[in-house]
């Protein structure tokens, strides 16, 4: 369950967010949505304690976010950003990076599969893969990683309409997992079973 | 055998003279348009007061040779190169200039501890003639690393601070999510100087070494000096640049781990015309 409770935020003198509440169950399919520039990866932002609302607390499974319980709480979570610009130049590099356990490694060849692609994709440079294949790489890397909850930040962005079936699909399947996600594709909005109007 | 001759000095005159080799390059600048010839006469202006002064200070404290007063000497030195690097690197001076401080002297001590005390294995271990220039030689070529370095480690967090956030939301290990940043700092920062050592003696000639043939040393007496005082800045410079980084990290970061605004405030010193 993740909670914000009367948050208010503001950004200098812009105010992003006035008294905003919202409560997204375990194992929802919650989706952002709203104009651009209306705060939807602020408020994924806020949920991970990368910025903090002036007023309100943010409760993440029963712990209220603090600096105290920040670290156990980033424990519970994973967050695919939008067009991220990786240091690395593969996914197995990725995997590294990311710090896989060995038992994260062995999910990853299921997420790859279920997202349209074929484990040798993880050896292959960045350089040569597309867009779409750079980013469902990096969703498969991060769900191998079986957290609890996971924040998706425009996943759809770079996907055509099946790579977006594929990992609707794939969320779909992952029953114990809450999905936060923002987007502006009605297929993947349609399939939420929350949305949340900015 | 090697027969040392006596140095030939420079008269005020020559000095001034040896100035009208600066036409040939403000002329170039000139007609390229660089809008550098201000810079390039500003710092040669300040070049020449400083090491006048330099000159007169470094004969009083030669001739005192007291250890209290080279200490503070060194840590005027420390100071201003802890500014210099703040200013230069545009970052926020209330945040970093003391990390700057401690992660200079730290380094420093260390460094002189093991080349003055062990080393050289000197009988007075604060001899001004010793402790002073070396200690500038590794902290004037710290700051220089210092400044490529923080700016490379600063900039590259606020452009890809969403990297940043990336790497510590998955891994939850800011050690692990700050590695890349690191990796690109000391790279830039320590790169042209592994370059410049590994050609030293083939295409360059060091100015220490240099300065002591010049001044009557035999050139095997001035290399192993120079050697010397090589590792000795090279290991300066990386301890200094690695410091840095560690004890800024404990200023730049909130407790919930994020980058906190205003790291850089202003813009990085550039040279105009």
């Amino acid at each position: 369950m993740i909670e914000l409770n009367n948050v208010t935020l503001y950004f200098g003198q812009n105010k992003v967010f006035d008294d905003l509440s919202v409560s997204i169950p375990k194992g929802a399919r919650c989706c952002i949505s709203g104009a651009s520039g209306k705060g939807k990866s602020t408020l994924l932002k806020i949920i991970q304690g990368f910025v903090k609302p002036q007023l309100g607390n943010v409760i993440i499974n029963d712990e209220v976010l603090s600096s105290k319980t920040i670290s156990s709480i980033r424990n519970n979570i994973s967050w695919v950003p939008q067009n991220i610009d990786l240091p690395v130049e593969s996914g197995i590099e990725l995997m590294n990076l990311l710090k896989l356990t060995s038992s994260d490694k062995k999910l990853i060849g299921f997420f790859i599969e279920k997202l349209g692609l074929n484990s040798d994709i993880l050896e292959q440079s960045f350089k040569e893969v597309s867009g779409g294949q750079k980013q469902r790489i990096v969703l498969a890397i991060c769900m191998a990683k079986q957290k609890p909850i996971l924040i998706l930040d425009e996943p759809t962005s770079s996907l055509d309409d099946l790579s977006i079936s594929f990992l609707i699909n794939l969320v779909n399947s992952l029953d114990k997992v809450t999905v936060v996600s923002t987007s502006h594709n009605d297929k993947w909005v349609k399939s939420a079973t929350q949305i949340i109007k900015l | 055998m090697i027969i040392m001759k006596q140095i030939v000095d420079i008269s005020f005159w020559q000095l001034g003279f040896g100035y009208l080799i600066l036409l040939l390059p403000i002329v170039g600048l000139w007609l390229f348009r660089t809008g550098l010839i201000k810079s390039l006469l500003i710092g040669a202006s300040r070049m020449t007061v400083q090491l006048l002064l330099v000159g007169v200070y470094l004969g009083y404290l030669f001739e005192l040779n007291n250890a209290w007063i080279n200490i503070v000497w060194v840590i005027v030195m420390i100071f201003v190169g802890a500014l210099t690097v703040s200013t230069r690197t545009g970052v926020n001076k209330k945040m970093f200039v003391l990390p700057f401080i401690i992660a200079g002297f730290t380094s420093l001590v260390i460094i002189d501890s093991f080349f003055l005390g062990a080393i050289i294995q000197l009988d007075y271990f604060f001899d001004a003639r010793y402790f002073i220039p070396i200690s500038g030689m590794i902290l004037g070529n710290s700051m220089n690393h210092n400044i490529v370095g923080i700016s490379a480690y600063f900039d590259g967090l606020v452009q890809k601070e969403e990297l940043y956030n990336f790497l510590l939301a998955n891994t939850n290990d800011r050690k692990a999510a700050l590695t890349p940043f690191v990796q690109d700092a000391l790279k830039k920062a320590l790169n042209p100087m592994i370059a410049n050592m590994s050609v030293m003696g083939l295409i360059s000639l060091p100015g220490m070494m240099t300065g002591q043939i010049l001044g009557g040393s035999s050139p095997a007496e001035a290399i192993k000096y120079q050697i010397m005082i090589m590792l000795a800045i090279l290991t300066g410079c990386s301890l200094n640049l690695f410091l840095s980084l560690y004890f800024s990290n404990k200023y730049a970061f909130n407790k919930y781990g994020a980058l906190k605004k205003g790291i850089i405030v202003q813009k990085k010193i550039r040279p105009r015309n």
